[in-house]
């Protein structure tokens, strides 16, 4: 998600669904999760101004600034005056931990779900897994 | 307030009964409010008490500019909104430079710099006379003058008429500029569907003179997704499942009252929707019976 812009500059990349079953802001407070679990948003990195993301991905500014304020709340993202949003040095790993831990929970449901649905066992679900985690 | 205005009650009946009634919303700084209706369904109407060029019977409209109040057609709000319409006036052997010299005048943050960059960004020369003016650049000007005067708010009343997609994409990317600092709004009204789902941030639907309906353009899109289904399958569903049905020739769709039970209970993945297809199905469509 993130790619290379200029001589030195990172600039975040956002995708959005609009026919996903998550809303919108749903979709930005993972994606930016996702991006400071896997490190490529670091403590102290800027955030994109409620405004421009929302230009970018044509969605709504109060989509964005809900994503933003829950990030807030949950201590992930803080916000000054002048200097916009970034991801806030109280962070704690573990609080980004089990928002990842619940993503992949809620996933993981899904897959169980489809899994009954058509009558697959836990061992041929286990048997996949495994399959595909070796591959990946 | 965060409000940059509020609207309550607005009420304006014509002697033929049609106007509008009892409309009431909030307008966010640092907003765009997307407006979207049938011909006839009271837009303008709504849009010119706001302008205080239609006096309105009842109701209250109440801007904030930096913490000051108005809510009268005084010069001070006039100074403060930048408007588009479909209206044009100016005489013929004017020019834009001719057009600046006005304004200067009537205006009290006359901006001539930012007007003639805005000029020619839009590719409108500046020395043409009016009255040689395609439908097109009759639109930059009237934009590029709604935004030369440090308005806070735009009214933006099918603001895009004649222009080509070159010259909307720049009037787009100006909008869009001019809300970036959090304090200006617009509000906008557009048969072009597409730009409205683009632009806007929430978005109103008038009908009949009311308002039907105002949403985050991002809830409302998905509290109204779009399935497409067959007669049979219909026929297996509960009446008190369903908001809208919508048969074409040969195929049928449905609004859900809520999309994530729907298409989990019935396996069903929404289409591919957009707008216009969601107004389209509420307007046109039919309840359950």
């Amino acid at each position: 998600m993130l790619s290379f812009y200029g001589r030195w500059c990172y600039i975040m990349e956002f995708i959005v669904n609009p026919n996903s079953k998550e809303t919108i802001y749903e979709q930005i407070i993972f994606q930016i999760k996702l991006a400071i679990a896997n490190g490529e948003l670091k403590i102290g990195d800027g955030i994109p101004s409620v405004r421009s993301l929302a230009k970018s991905l044509s969605v709504s500014t109060l989509s964005v600034q809900r994503a933003y304020s829950e990030l807030q709340k949950e201590g992930i993202i803080e916000s000054t005056e002048g200097k916009g949003n970034y991801v806030s040095a109280n962070l704690s790993k573990s609080s980004l931990k089990d928002a990842l831990i619940k993503a992949v929970e809620e996933e993981a449901q899904r897959v169980i779900s489809i899994a009954k649905q058509n009558g697959i066992e836990l061992n041929e679900l286990k048997e996949l897994i495994q399959i595909l985690w070796e591959d990946f | 307030m965060t409000n940059a205005l509020e609207v309550r009650n607005l009420t304006k009946v014509y002697n033929t009964g049609k106007g509008i009634r009892d409309i009431s919303f909030e307008l966010s700084k640092g907003t765009i409010l997307g407006i979207i209706g049938l011909n006839g369904a009271g837009k303008t109407t709504m849009l010119n008490c706001l302008t205080g060029f239609l006096k309105y019977d009842s109701g209250e409209i109440q801007y904030d500019f930096n913490g000051e109040r108005y809510n009268k057609a005084t010069p001070t709000l006039l100074d403060n909104l930048g408007i588009v319409s479909s209206e044009y006036g100016y005489p013929d052997h004017f020019t834009a430079k001719t057009i600046s010299h006005i304004m200067s005048s009537t205006y009290r943050a006359w901006d001539k710099k930012r007007f003639f960059e805005i000029l020619a960004h839009l590719d409108l020369d500046k020395s043409l006379k009016t009255g040689k003016y395609s439908s097109g650049m009759k639109t930059k000007l009237a934009i590029a003058i709604a935004l030369s005067h440090n308005a806070k708010i735009l009214i933006l009343d099918e603001a895009t008429r004649g222009l080509d997609v070159k010259a909307s994409s720049r009037v787009r990317e100006l909008l869009y500029a001019h809300v970036s600092n959090g304090e200006n709004s617009i509000i906008l009204t557009s048969h072009i569907m597409g730009e409205i789902e683009r632009m806007s941030d929430t978005v109103m639907l008038i009908e009949d003179g009311c308002v039907q309906f105002i949403n985050n353009k991002d809830d409302l899109l998905y509290q109204h997704k779009i399935f497409q289904i067959t007669s049979s399958q219909l026929m297996e569903m509960d009446k008190k499942e369903i908001n809208k049905v919508k048969r074409e020739d040969h195929a049928l769709y449905v609004i859900a009252k809520d999309p994530k039970a729907f298409g989990d209970k019935y396996k069903l993945e929404a289409v591919s929707s957009s707008l216009d297809r969601v107004i389209e199905i509420i307007l046109e469509g039919d309840t359950f019976q």
